[in-house]
C-alpha cells in the first residue's frame, strides 16, 4: 500500500532507528514499510498516525472507491 | 519498480553469495570426507540430513559471528550499518541458536549406524544429543518469539503456511504413489530432513518475493 511515512518521518528529522524505537518496532520492519514491502497491522498504524499527528489516511493512501 | 543497485551493494551481494556457496562447499566436502569412512552417505535421507544439517548450521554460524562482531557482520548480513546489529541483537542470538541446534539434530541423526557401517555416534549417543537440541531448540525459540516483532512475526507465519503447503504436497504426493505402489516411502530421517529444507526453502521464497534478499 502506497504510504507516506517516510516524509512523516524526514519532516522530523527521525532516522528508521528513532521512528523505530518510538513504536517499539525494529528498523527492518520500518525500512519494509516505507519501501511498501510490508503493510503494517491496524494497531501499529494507528500508533503512526498518533506519533505524527496526523490521521491514518494522510500516511496510508488507499485509492479504492465504493460502487456507486 | 526498478532497483538498481550501486556498486558497493553489488559486491555484498556478490561477497555473501560466493562466500556462502566456497565455505557451505568446503565444510559439506569435509563433513562427507571424514564423516563418510563411519556412516553411510550413500543413504539418500541421511545425504540430505547432512546437507540440511550443514546449511542450518552455516547459516547459525554467520549469525552468531555478526552478531558478536557488529564491524564485520554489516559487511556480510543483510543490514544497513553495525548499529543496526547491536539493535537486533536480541533476536540474532536466538535465531542464530536456532539454526545451529536444528543442524545439531539433523547431523547427530545423520552420523548413526547404518548400512555396514558403525556410524560417527552410537544410536543412543545421537538420540541424547537429538534431543537435548530439540529441548535446546524450543527454549530457544520461546525466547526469540518475545524479541521479534509484527514484521519477522508476518514473515514467519507466512512460510511456515507455504512450508505446510509444499510438505503436503510434495510427503502427501509421495504417500500417496508410495500406496499405490509406484515409489519407495522415504525413510524417516528423510522427512525430518525434507521438512527442515521445505521450511528454509519457503522462508527464502517469502523473504524473496519482498526482495528483502537485496542489500539494503
Amino acid at each position: 500500500m502506497e504510504n507516506r511515512v517516510k516524509t512523516h518521518r524526514e519532516g522530523r528529522g527521525w532516522s528508521q532507528g528513532e521512528l523505530g524505537r518510538r513504536l517499539g518496532v525494529s528498523r527492518q520492519t520500518i525500512n519494509a514499510v516505507e519501501t511498501d514491502k510490508y503493510d503494517p497491522s491496524l494497531p501499529l498504524a494507528l500508533r503512526m498516525a498518533k506519533l505524527f499527528a496526523v490521521p491514518v489516511d494522510q500516511i496510508f493512501l488507499d485509492h479504492w472507491e465504493p460502487e456507486e | 519498480m526498478t532497483q538498481v543497485m550501486d556498486a558497493s551493494k553489488t559486491r555484498k551481494l556478490v561477497v555473501q553469495l560466493l562466500g556462502g556457496a566456497v565455505v557451505g562447499a568446503l565444510v559439506t566436502f569435509f563433513f562427507l570426507k571424514t564423516g563418510g569412512k563411519a556412516a553411510d552417505f550413500d543413504d539418500p535421507a541421511r545425504l540430505a540430513a547432512v546437507a540440511a544439517g550443514i546449511i542450518y548450521m552455516l547459516m547459525g554460524g554467520i549469525v552468531a559471528i555478526g552478531a558478536t562482531a557488529p564491524g564485520a557482520g554489516a559487511k556480510f548480513l543483510n543490514v544497513e550499518d553495525a548499529a543496526e546489529i547491536v539493535e537486533e541483537r536480541g533476536k540474532l542470538w536466538p535465531s542464530a541458536l536456532v539454526c545451529i541446534l536444528v543442524g545439531v539434530m539433523l547431523l547427530a541423526l545423520a552420523l548413526t549406524p547404518g548400512g555396514d557401517l558403525p556410524g560417527v555416534l552410537s544410536r543412543d549417543e545421537a538420540a541424547t544429543v537429538a534431543a537435548a537440541a530439540f529441548a535446546g531448540l524450543v527454549v530457544a525459540s520461546l525466547w526469540m518469539r518475545g524479541r521479534i516483532d509484527e514484521f519477522n512475526r508476518s514473515l514467519g507465519t507466512e512460510s511456515a503456511a507455504l512450508a505446510l503447503y509444499l510438505a503436503f504436497l510434495l510427503f502427501g504426493g509421495w504417500g500417496a504413489l508410495s500406496h499405490l505402489g509406484y515409489v519407495e516411502w522415504v525413510a524417516p530421517l528423510g522427512v525430518l530432513a525434507g521438512f527442515t529444507l521445505l521450511q528454509l526453502a519457503a522462508m527464502f521464497w517469502v523473504v524473496g518475493r519482498r526482495g528483502l534478499l537485496m542489500p539494503r
